[in-house]
């Protein structure tokens, strides 16, 4: 029973990781911002319908020199050096351009040589080589977290089964003796298949509960895992399933 | 209440039991001797089904092996005691469930029966022992005692007396004893001489029964 729990609550544990990194994931390379400033004297409306009709453009914002000097005095407040400086020579005219979600570096370098085609940008400031790295270091770690989850759920699965086979091997020996002595085995065979499957169920209630609680007033706080529902959800009535197919095989190959 | 009619009984190439016709009687008390290896044993499966002839046939309470399916040697096992010298228990279970288990199955459990019983042979301490713990003299009576349990019609002990002390065996044979005085046929292998039993003695050898 305790390692029945045991597995369960490893399982759930590596399944809140893995959906935590891969939001965490999604979020970081989501809507990546492009700066584009724009040179003077370029017709503002055909330049907004160029970029907007770009692919993998979410949306654009236009922001005017006063509106760009602004927002450097909201987020810089005690740089009163550069504001004045910024006020004698203001920033032209700039774009905010928004990417599509999850955008790979492929997107960005076209997104990019689609902006510097046409001639109404000044600069363009984006750091394509620390995106790139960061794409690809995160790429790198995403993967190799989920290959290592997927052995871990090999071995679990393992575990499951070991663990169901020896239950089955009991039934399996009691089965024979009621036979021998001419007794009636299909009410055991339903009062163990139905013992399992409700202890499967009162265990896996209890796991996800643990792991609910943990993420509540610890993982959440310290490493920033959450408690999601739905995965959860899903997990457990995989779960469920996995072990009742698993119970059922180990039956079947044992004949009984 | 038991028909041999010409049963043949080999395992490959050795014939254990050839030709053998016998009639036991319903209330019978019948004694199969023999030396080790003369086919007692088998002699009893085949009474309680659990080995089919070669050749021939046998019958007991009406039921042929020619003609067994799933619900007749039900019936016929949940009316026969078989006492075997492989005791049957179920190892990762205790001795209560060990009875409690295979007699609920044919719905004969009696609790007081038990206690009684087990009082009886004084091992009434070990019901929550696990079947793996015990000894195989302890083991044997537990077999006895969920054999007895089940009230037969018939008995078949395979050398009923082998791993058990005096004492025991002195409740046992007070117990087959009163129960063939009840009407219950038993057939009963051993290898001693002179069991002391009030029954009809037949001798296996060389497959035959003299």
């Amino acid at each position: 029973m305790a390692k029945l729990f045991s597995i369960i609550v490893i399982i759930e544990m590596s399944i809140l990781s893995f959906f935590n990194i891969k939001r965490n994931f999604e979020k970081r390379f989501e809507n990546v911002e492009i700066r584009a400033f724009l040179k003077r004297n370029c017709d503002k409306e055909e330049v907004l319908k160029y970029v907007r009709n770009l692919s993998h453009v979410d949306y654009v914002e236009y922001m005017e020199k006063d509106e760009i000097l602004s927002e450097f005095r909201r987020l810089f407040p005690d740089k009163e050096k550069y504001i004045k400086a910024l006020e004698e020579n203001p920033f032209p005219p700039s774009l905010k351009i928004y990417l599509e979600k999850e955008s790979n570096p492929e997107v960005i370098k076209e997104v990019l040589s689609k902006l510097k085609e046409k001639d109404f940008l000044k600069d363009i400031v984006f750091n394509t080589e620390e995106y790139n790295r960061i794409w690809m270091n995160s790429k790198i770690f995403f993967w190799g977290f989920i290959v290592f989850l997927s052995l871990l759920f090999i071995i679990k699965s393992f575990m499951l089964w070991d663990v169901l086979q020896s239950r089955v091997n009991v039934i399996k020996n009691k089965l024979k003796v009621i036979e021998k002595f001419g007794g009636d085995s299909g009410k055991l065979k339903m009062c163990f298949i139905l013992k399992n499957l409700s202890e499967f169920a009162l265990l896996l209630i209890a796991g996800i509960g643990v792991c609910y609680f943990l993420s509540k007033y610890f993982l959440t706080k310290y490493f920033e895992i959450y408690f999601l529902f739905l995965p959860s959800l899903y997990y457990g009535l995989s779960f469920f399933f996995l072990c009742f197919l698993f119970l059922v095989i180990s039956l079947r190959r044992r004949g009984v | 209440m038991i028909t041999f009619n010409s049963v043949t009984k080999s395992y490959g190439l050795r014939i254990i039991l050839s030709d053998v016709n016998l009639c036991i009687k319903r209330g019978e008390f019948a004694l199969i001797c023999g030396d080790t290896g003369s086919g007692k044993t088998t002699f009893l499966k085949l009474i309680y089904m659990e080995e089919k002839p070669t050749k021939g046939e046998v019958e007991v309470m009406g039921i042929s092996s020619k003609h067994l399916d799933k619900n007749k040697l039900k019936e016929l096992r949940s009316k026969t005691s078989f006492i075997t010298q492989d005791d049957n228990l179920i190892e990762d279970v205790n001795v209560y469930e060990n009875i409690f288990l295979p007699l609920e199955s044919i719905g004969k459990f009696s609790k007081e029966k038990a206690v009684k019983l087990l009082t009886k042979f004084g091992i009434l301490n070990l019901l929550s022992e696990k079947a793996s713990n015990l000894s195989a003299g302890e083991r044997r009576i537990i077999q006895i005692v969920r054999e007895l349990l089940k009230s037969p019609i018939l008995m078949l002990c395979d050398e009923p007396f082998a791993v058990i002390d005096k004492k025991t065996e002195k409740i046992l044979r007070e117990i087959l004893i009163q129960m063939n005085k009840t009407g219950v046929t038993i057939v009963m292998t051993t290898s001693k001489e002179n069991p002391g039993l009030p029954c009809k003695r037949y001798e296996l050898k060389n497959g035959k029964i003299i």
